[in-house]
């Protein structure tokens, strides 16, 4: 099980979620995220709660090629309300 | 033409955890649920809500105009509306803010006289205001393109808080990747701002959290350092309030307040 399973399971499971309240025990989320069997690099991810870095992870485990990862990024950029400006009325 | 129906939802930024109970039944209760998001895991996530659903993602096309994308998008999502379906469509964040297919779809469904609404939703905006404790109600705040800002020129009220959207695509009107980032012109950007605040006014580099149990992004600079501040795809300036307005003492008065 990978990232994604793990962030999946996390919303999809709401007492998953109330454990990882910014008080919570760390080594009590340890054991949680030991228990879905990521790798040390994967859980240190989690533990650092560290957005670049989680993004990065999770787009490697979709596999996602050249234009799909394009398609993402341009998700954010093409949905916005950019103005662009008529001509300018003729003389 | 058969009756259909159109709702449109946002998901909130964070995953799965800002979907507002009006939006989750508007998605049980569709026939069919297109969604769009920035986040893949996103994308997985709403395939799990509903049996029907379909992804608007494949619309976007690397190099293609906006306008041609939001024809597409809106265009797919009236479709089965026009075939007697009720549908819903879920976008990232709000709908309504910062996504003009989701506007056009509503108002083209109505207009071809079928029931369409929007329903409110959690926009990076409102993200904005939690992450960096700022309240727009102190001063006032100004949100713009930041492409639309630096066209239209708009007066900057520096009393007030600035926020500027899309600072990595500044000036590029047609779909762009990862890598073709338009953050060459953030200097046309900072050069602008700079003939109202001074160079050394502390800005925020934003991005709202996309996933649970992560922060996000926030990054303190001098407003000359941006264009060497690399900021990610999805980044947002802050700029707070450079000057304090003070109280107009005729109005003061005229509405019966004191002044200590």
């Amino acid at each position: 099980m990978g990232i994604t399973d793990f962030l999946l399971d996390l919303v999809r499971n709401e007492e998953l979620y109330k454990q990882f309240t910014p008080d919570a025990d760390a080594r009590e989320l340890q054991a949680i995220i030991e228990k879905y069997g990521l790798s040390p690099d994967d859980q240190r991810l989690l533990s650092d709660r560290d957005l670049s870095k989680l993004r990065v992870r999770v787009r490697a485990e979709f596999e996602l090629d050249e234009d799909d990862e394009a398609a993402i990024w341009t998700i954010y950029a093409a949905t916005g309300t950019i103005y662009i400006p008529p001509p300018p009325p003729p003389e | 033409m058969p009756h259909g129906s159109l709702t449109v939802v946002g998901t909130g930024i964070r995953l799965g955890i800002q979907l507002t109970p009006e939006a989750r039944i508007a998605i049980e209760l569709a026939d069919e649920l297109l969604h769009l998001t920035s986040e893949p895991v996103a994308g997985r996530w709403l395939d799990g809500l509903h049996a029907h659903t379909s992804n608007l993602q494949s619309e976007y096309r690397v190099g293609d105009s906006r306008e041609a994308i939001y024809e597409r998008i809106v265009e797919r999502i009236l479709a089965p509306v026009r075939a007697g379906r009720r549908v819903t469509a879920a976008f990232y964040g709000h709908p309504g803010v910062y996504v003009r297919p989701s506007h056009e779809a509503v108002r083209r469904a109505r207009a071809e006289g079928h029931d369409a609404r929007m329903l409110p939703a959690i926009s990076a905006e409102d993200c904005l205001y939690v992450d960096l404790g700022v309240d727009p109600a102190t001063t006032g705040c100004a949100s713009y393109d930041a492409t639309d800002f630096l066209l239209r020129n708009p007066t900057i009220d520096t009393a007030s808080a600035l926020v500027l959207w899309q600072i990595t695509v500044i000036g590029d009107a047609t779909a762009v990747d990862e890598t073709a980032l338009r953050t060459d012109n953030l200097p046309v950007l900072v050069e602008r701002l700079a003939q109202d605040y001074p160079r050394d006014h502390g800005v925020v580099v934003y991005e709202a959290a996309p996933y649970p149990i992560v922060d996000p992004l926030i990054q303190h600079l001098r407003l000359d350092d941006l264009p060497a501040a690399a900021p990610s795809p999805l980044a947002t300036l802050y700029v707070p309030p450079a000057t304090v307005r003070p109280f107009d003492p005729e109005m003061v008065a005229r509405l019966g307040f004191t002044t200590h």
